[in-house]
């Protein structure tokens, strides 16, 4: 009844101010009274009106997240007390999407112990496609493939396998391996267009194209997929510029210097001239010899390093395609380290090289 | 070693506690967390690798710094999706703790810096045991050979045996 109130009245209060935060207070509220739901549809409205609001956008992933917990936590019951294959692909899934990896590969390899069969290997080699996806590692690439070989053996002419494999073969940057999946897709649905026209790009694309093993050699050097670089090519119209943030951060006391990487650029924001390209130098090696550290110990993408010493202390955030990294005389404070939060994965502007 | 780890590795959260010598030689406690290692197929469960990659990662990181005209750096943390991983150098040794993820390194650091200072004291100990014991080996040879203490009543036999051996030196 209280609660039921509290729901009015914020509801009242969006009314006549329907700003982020005001939606924000109504979506707690209906969070708080249990109804998730309806909390995740006033985020949404709210992101309606601000696309990209961070309150909003963190509130409604929260409530999303809890969701998913409280029906794990169905699922985990109805495991214990009947354990069948459709619960099994379920748990699987929704591991995945709250980036549980590890515990979907023990879900799956459960299912595969109970009921053997293709289903449990597909959703295990997909567990491995997604770790690959996200860690990079080779080793997670050449498994997702053998247990893709393995159930497209299992799964005759079934194109799941198959689709999964040209996504991968595609990540990767194996062309020519992926132009044979995609034919084989074209013999099952001939004339789909958008394989079609996949299918096209591919048999241009498969002249010199490396071989599965050296892709993902190649992939788990640089860190980078194929598909990456396509994405940092689409989402160029969303670019923000990041000097004002630089500025903000250099302008700290004890701040020596902010550094903003992407691609081959580097912005600086404290030394000048042959110091700034030197700390840009500094800054992109600690990021790149950090994610490539991580992913052959298997610990996935990172997402900060930190070092302390006589010099300082040095924080560098990493987003997927930049990182932020600051240079301070004493202890980072932790007002800085969620400014720098902020830098990586603005996406900036880097048309122009400054120091 | 193993016993100085042991605190560490037990502590909530840690997957594993290891420590690195200067020549690469590991010494590894699993942690309370210890299924999570080497789960991802990475080099977690491996101690030797683990060693090897860290101690690779540490150099490169030294050149980086270098770069920048500073020293290497004492503590390092790497925040990751699957864990995090804390490096504390010290003279002579590195010592690592990779952490389950979502947990910070801050409480951790505290019972780091006391294992490496317990970890110091031994190496130090063991350090002075060996100069001790290496103090006649470092002696240079003598340009005879090393005869046993000899007492002045042992005198005559050594001449005694001189005579047998190399016949009267006028040649009779």
């Amino acid at each position: 009844m209280l609660s039921g109130s509290r729901i009015r009245q914020a509801r009242k209060q969006l009314m006549m101010d329907p700003s982020p935060t005001a939606y924000a207070a109504l979506a707690r509220e209906h969070a708080w009274d249990g109804e998730s739901e309806e909390a995740l549809r006033v985020c949404e409205e709210g992101l309606v009106a601000y696309p990209g609001n961070p309150e909003l956008q963190r509130l409604s992933e929260r409530t999303r997240r809890a969701n998913r917990e409280d029906r794990l936590g169905e699922l985990k019951r109805e495991l214990r007390e009947a354990p069948r294959p459709a619960v099994y692909a379920e748990m699987c899934k929704l591991l995945l999407e709250t980036d549980q990896s590890t515990r979907a590969e023990e879900c799956a390899q459960e299912w595969s112990a109970n009921h053997p069969g293709p289903e449990p290997t597909l959703m295990l080699a997909r567990v491995f496609v997604v770790r690959f996806l996200s860690d990079r590692g080779r080793e997670a690439g050449r498994r997702a493939f053998d247990l893709l070989t393995e159930c497209e053996k299992q799964l005759d002419r079934d194109p799941r396998p198959w689709k999964l494999r040209l996504e991968l073969a595609s990540a990767i940057g194996a062309w020519a391996e992926a132009r044979r999946v995609a034919s084989q897709l074209l013999e099952l649905d001939p004339g789909d267009p958008v394989l079609e026209g996949h299918f096209r790009k591919l048999s241009a694309l498969q002249e010199g194209a490396p071989t599965i093993a050296k892709a993902l050699r190649e992939v788990e050097r640089t860190g980078n997929l194929v598909s990456d670089e396509q994405r940092e090519t689409q989402t160029d119209g969303a670019k923000r510029d990041v000097r004002p943030l630089l500025q903000s951060l250099a302008a700290e006391s004890g701040v020596k210097a902010v550094v903003y990487l992407r691609g081959s650029t580097g912005l600086v924001q404290g030394p000048k001239g042959a110091t700034a390209e030197r700390s840009a130098r500094a800054m992109r090696r600690i990021v790149k010899t950090g994610r490539a550290a991580a992913r052959r110990l298997g610990m996935g993408q990172v997402s900060s390093i930190s070092l302390e010493g006589n010099f300082g202390s040095i924080a560098v955030v990493s987003g997927e395609t930049d990182a932020g990294a600051i240079w301070c005389s004493g202890k980072l404070p932790r007002s800085r380290e969620q400014a720098l939060m902020n830098l990586a994965g603005v996406q900036a502007e880097t048309d122009e090289v400054e120091s | 070693m193993i016993e100085v780890l042991d605190p560490l590795a037990s502590q909530p959260g840690v997957i594993l506690a290891a420590l690195i010598s200067d020549d690469g030689v590991p010494v590894a406690v699993p942690g309370t967390k210890v299924d999570a290692a080497g789960a991802d197929g990475g080099a977690l469960g491996d101690a030797d690798a683990l060693a090897a990659m860290c101690a690779g990662w540490l150099d490169e990181l030294t050149e980086s710094m270098s770069l920048l005209s500073c020293d290497a750096p004492r503590r390092v943390v790497m925040r990751a999706a699957r864990g995090s991983l804390l490096l504390l150098r010290t003279s002579g040794a590195v010592l690592l703790v990779v952490l389950e993820p979502g947990l910070g390194p801050d409480e951790l650091w505290l019972p780091m810096e006391g294992v490496a200072a317990r970890i110091q004291r031994i190496l130090r100990g063991m350090g002075e045991a060996t100069a001790t014991d290496s103090v006649s080996d470092l002696e240079p040879p003598s340009p005879l050979p090393k005869q046993a203490d000899t007492t002045p009543s042992e005198s005559p036999s050594a001449s005694l045996n001189f005579g047998q051996t190399g016949g009267d030196p006028q040649g009779n």
